[in-house]
């Protein structure tokens, strides 16, 4: 059953367009977005040892559930459903420390002070947005992540990063791009994965999956579920993938 | 306008410079797949450091006459004119893009954004973020290069008088401002974020005062500059070197490629505080285009090079249009049509009007000279 349904999850991430169970059509994106070399140790270790699945989302306004129609519908609250039906019979909780406005540095603080403590398995980071928008050093960015990826792994917490979303009219007022790479870096050095939800979202509004420029409230209410949604069913993919040590693109 | 130290006016600054503004157009229409061509794609230097570099060499050519025959008061006078045109160009730019936000705020305002980019904001208190633009404070994105420019010209009148008489003296200052900047942390502060400045003056200073000593001291730097064969093979390998390393940003296939020690000593590549591997992109660059590309090279004068000179030759205006059209580019791509078709013809169109700018300030301005055409000064050989 395991092993079936792990080629299943192999084929629809690498083909994108082979039916799979798991991930919706309109969801999918090229193997290539998905691909890291990093894993998830600590959290193959609990699993293996059959103890209880804890993850910590933290991040900005988006992880708090910023524009989708109800917050069990933003993407943490969905990552919870998923994780559980990846791995049954495991205590899946996912717990969400969001903040408007919070930049990698506030953020490294908050996960000192308190999110250490709590151990969990995994914490999944999103970053990267309130640092592009307040214009913060880069090197300064950079040594906020490396500090924040190095607190929790001397803690034997895992890490994986998030990037900042995509919006057609955000990428014009804001310079992300330097941001976003340097993400990569410090993801690449510290051997922790990143899921690309810039370069996701971006796929999405160019394959018409969703609309990201709409104007009426009813629209956008539709567009920030379906990115939510979409976001935790292919982020709990990208954990369980990390976690079992498979790579999405083996050419 | 860029009249030679001898006389004759050097098209290759006209070019590049030119290029460099339609560069910067292509690069501010967000997600337009024209930009791909541009130099930012292909090495770590990118189309800022080719428009500073020659604003300062061309700064420093059309005011050292002006000092050497009127004297310094005059000629800071004249660049304090310049100054205030940038000035009023900016704050002409800052209300286009308040109408651009506000409209896109009204229309698009998804909180699915609004509450974690907050870009709209400064909206909520139009007073305080006025004032702080007039001071250059507040400064939205793609709105950067120009604040730059205004404090470079404002320090500019004492830069060319050393440029002039200590140009040594003037390099170290500058190298030291420069070092100051990038390990001291000097910076300008903006608002609201308190953050400093993107293109930091400190730092950027430096490229613009490299530009002044090459125009007006080149007695002096002449012999550092000249073709050696080592040094051309050397700039040539370093820009090979970092075509490598920026292809590894834009090809997921290749991002493991950089040694992880070697990326330790490089990155964060950093262009707020112009990055020693940036500078030595864009020097390696201008090393090999100098001694590449003569004076008389013969496409300058060619039909297909003469729209790009144009544009050099009219930098400011054409440079503020650009800016404001990659605004209008980017509305349109998103409100009507962002194929790849739309991307290219707004990229293609946009130049176009750039172009067509450009010949007709100087169409105006050749009419204005028209009269005193006998004095050959005012005229350039056509």
């Amino acid at each position: 059953m395991n092993a079936r349904r792990a080629i299943a999850i192999v084929v629809a991430l690498a083909a994108g367009t082979a039916a799979g169970q798991e991930i919706p059509q309109a969801c999918r994106v090229p193997a290539g977005m998905m691909v890291t070399d990093a894993s998830l140790p600590r959290v193959a270790k609990r699993l293996a040892e059959g103890r209880p699945l804890e993850v910590v989302v933290l991040g900005s306004g988006s992880s708090a559930g910023a524009g989708v129609s109800d917050r069990s519908r933003a993407y943490p609250a969905v990552l919870q459903r998923e994780l559980a039906k990846r791995f049954p019979g495991q205590t899946v909780n996912v717990e969400s420390y969001a903040r408007r406005g919070a930049t990698a540095a506030e953020m490294t603080d908050w996960l000192e002070r308190e999110i250490v403590a709590r151990k969990p398995a995994l914490v999944v980071w999103q970053t990267g947005t309130a640092d592009a928008v307040k214009n913060v050093e880069l090197s300064d960015f950079g040594d906020a992540l490396a500090k924040g990826i190095a607190a929790l792994h001397a803690q034997d917490i895992d890490v994986m990063l998030i990037d900042m979303q995509y919006g057609p009219q955000t990428d014009a007022l804001l310079q992300l791009k330097p941001y976003q790479q340097y993400m990569q870096w410090a993801a690449r050095t510290a051997g922790v994965p990143l899921f690309r939800r810039h370069d996701v979202m971006e796929h999405w509004s160019e394959q018409g999956a969703v609309d990201l420029a709409a104007t009426n409230r009813r629209a956008q209410l539709n567009a920030a579920d379906f990115v939510h949604d979409c976001l935790g069913r292919l982020l709990a993919a990208a954990i369980d993938q990390a976690a079992r040590g498979r790579r999405g693109a083996e050419r | 306008m860029v009249e030679g130290v001898q006389g004759r006016r050097d098209l290759r600054l006209d070019f590049f410079r030119g290029l460099a503004l339609w560069f910067i157009f292509v690069d501010h229409v967000p997600d337009n797949v024209v930009a791909w061509v541009t130099l930012r794609n292909f090495g770590f230097s990118d189309a800022t450091e080719v428009f500073i570099f020659i604003s300062g060499y061309a700064a420093a050519v059309a005011h050292a006459g002006r000092y050497r025959r009127q004297g310094f008061a005059y000629m800071s006078l004249h660049v304090l004119h310049r100054v205030w045109q940038l000035y009023i160009a900016h704050v002409f730019l800052f209300v286009v893009f308040t109408a651009q936000i506000a409209y896109v705020a009204q229309r698009f305002s998804n909180p699915m954004y609004a509450d974690e980019m907050n870009i709209t904001g400064f909206l909520d208190e139009p007073h305080v973020a006025l004032l702080e633009a007039l001071l250059l404070r507040f400064r939205p994105a793609n709105m950067d290069v120009l604040p730059l420019y205004i404090v470079l010209l404002l320090a500019f009148p004492f830069a060319l008088v050393a440029a002039l008489r200590r140009p040594v003296a003037l390099l170290a200052v500058s190298v030291g401002i420069y070092l100051g900047a990038r390990y001291l942390d000097w910076n300008l502060r903006t608002y609201p974020s308190g953050e400093g400045w993107f293109f930091n003056p400190f730092a950027w200073q430096l490229l613009f005062v490299i530009g002044t000593l090459c125009a007006v001291a080149s007695d002096t730097f002449a012999p550092a500059m000249r073709w050696r064969p080592w040094l051309g093979a050397l700039a040539a390998a370093y820009l090979v070197f970092s075509l490598g390393i920026v292809a590894t940003w834009y090809v997921p296939a290749l991002e493991n490629a950089v040694p992880a020690a070697l990326g330790r000593l490089i990155y964060p590549v950093d262009k707020s505080n112009l990055d020693i591997l940036r500078l030595a992109h864009f020097l390696a660059l201008a090393y090999l285009a100098m001694h590449i590309i003569r004076p008389d090279a013969a496409f300058l004068r060619s039909r297909w090079a003469d729209p790009v000179i144009a544009c050099g030759r009219q930098s400011l205006y054409v440079f503020c249009l650009g800016i404001f059209l990659s605004f209008a580019a980017h509305i349109l791509l998103v409100e009507f049509d962002d194929s790849l078709a739309a991307q290219v013809f707004v990229s293609i169109a946009g130049i176009a009007i750039m172009v067509g700018l450009a010949y007709l300030i100087d169409w105006y301005r050749s009419m204005d000279r028209a009269p005193r055409a006998a004095s050959p000064e005012t005229r350039r050989p056509a």
